[in-house]
């Protein structure tokens, strides 16, 4: 239980991680040569979305805690 | 009838620290440390005075974890114990300074003896791995430092397990309980870091920290340690070992995470930035084509200019051929045979004259 949670919660930080380089390349995409207007409205729409997704990943991340042992009683 | 029992001396001794054990296992004194020696390097001996009382002491030096001399206040965790020689003692168990004066002292002399072995060299600092997601937290549950540093933790960033040992924090056991949760987190976790939390205290609550071998059980440990002890300004040797030192618990939060709020922040500049620039792309282009639009009107305009221009000199020319011209400047036109007596024909701007001709003379 606690391998799979431990396995998702790494997993969603990867998401949200790998969703950043992902806006960041897209930032870049507007300065670089590859840039053409015709392209950049849907390029900014999509980078707005993944923004967002990144935004609401964030906020759902929650920490799992757990008292692995008591060292007090022995 | 009494009954009389006969004890040998061997098992009168027995019996006395079986009740002995029985009755004060684990008790605590507190004293003046005197006539302190290591004996092999192995054992210790001191008096433990007050006033005019004093009670002999004996621990293994393992079990020291600070430095002793003569005139020190001490707190002791022991068992009393008779010796077979018939001497009463304490077994100590575990010491700890006691008083602002004791702590400084004691604080000093390892922080030296420390410091020469190199034990916070920043060369041993272990690096902390970048987006943690495991977490281990030396704490007592209880502690309000301890409540801090998983509020801070949760406020900052998600995702992360966080396996918590519970210890004591303050007082005789918990040295051995930590240096337990460190052994522990080492040989049986899988933990990225290990954080040592504790909120603030008096100094006397802080000097565990303080210990030798809890210090050395932090530079021995293969996982990055981070201590989160007291407040900004309480420094520990346990600070000084450990990888990273923060000034509180939830310093010790902020400085394990990153900051979610920060990061959003982060992610809506990228967006502004890009919408910025697109922007700014579309206005260039609107800019240029507003210009090339001005630049195509001013050819047109001129172009224009230049065919009038044109026309009206082509019309300035043709009308100055224009025999009408002629006559309203004042000429005629003749017309007929120009020889004596032959009947002309005058054209001028108003009239058609009918002339005979008298005399025709030849010009130079």
């Amino acid at each position: 239980m606690s391998k799979n949670v431990t396995k998702d919660s790494k997993e969603s930080q990867v998401s949200i991680e790998s969703k950043i380089r992902h806006l960041d390349e897209m930032v870049e995409w507007f300065y670089s040569e590859n840039f053409s207007l015709d392209e950049a409205i849907s390029h900014y729409e999509k980078s707005v979305q993944l923004a967002s997704e990144i935004k609401q990943d964030l906020t759902k991340l929650k920490n799992q805690v757990e008292v692995i042992a008591d060292f007090t009683k022995s | 009838m009494t009954t009389e029992v006969k004890f040998t001396v061997s098992e009168f001794i027995d019996i006395c620290n079986q009740s002995l054990e029985y009755a004060f296992s684990g008790i605590i004194v507190e004293g003046e440390v005197a006539s302190f020696k290591v004996n092999q390097n192995k054992w210790v001996f001191f008096d433990l005075k007050e006033g005019d009382s004093s009670i002999g002491c004996f621990m293994s030096v393992y079990q020291l974890g600070i430095p002793l001399s003569d005139g020190m206040k001490i707190r002791v965790r022991a068992v009393p114990k008779l010796t077979r020689w018939g001497k009463f003692s304490l077994t100590v168990q575990a010491v700890m300074p006691v008083g602002e004066g004791t702590i400084k002292k004691s604080f000093e002399l390892l922080k030296q003896k420390l410091t020469a072995e190199g034990l916070f060299d920043s060369t041993k600092k272990l690096p902390i791995p970048d987006n943690l997601t495991k977490i281990g937290v030396i704490s007592s549950t209880a502690a309000a430092g301890y409540i801090d540093f998983l509020r801070i933790l949760d406020n900052r960033w998600g995702g992360m397990k966080v396996s918590t040992i519970n210890t004591q924090v303050q007082g005789l056991a918990a040295v051995e309980q930590i240096i337990r949760a460190l052994e522990y987190f080492n040989n049986q976790s899988n933990v990225e870091i290990i954080a040592l939390i504790r909120g603030g205290g008096s100094a006397d609550d802080l000097s565990i920290f303080n210990d030798e071998r809890l210090v050395r059980a932090i530079v021995a440990s293969k996982i990055p340690v981070i201590t989160g002890i007291g407040h900004e300004v309480d420094e520990s040797l346990a600070d000084l070992a450990a990888d990273i030192r923060a000034s509180t618990p939830s310093n010790a939060a902020e400085r394990l995470t990153s900051d979610r709020e920060a990061v959003m922040r982060q992610v809506q500049i990228r967006i502004e930035q890009i919408k910025g620039q697109l922007l700014n792309t579309i206005n260039n282009a609107e800019n240029k084509t507003t210009l090339q639009v001005k630049d195509l009107k001013n050819q047109l305009k001129q172009q224009i200019e230049r065919r009038s221009q044109h026309l009206n000199e082509t019309a300035r020319v043709l009308e100055s051929l224009n025999p009408e011209g002629v006559l309203r400047r004042g000429y005629a036109i003749v017309t007929g045979k120009l020889s004596p007596g032959s009947e002309i024909t005058i054209l001028t701007t108003k009239q058609t004259l009918t002339a005979e001709v008298i005399h025709v003379q030849e010009r130079n």
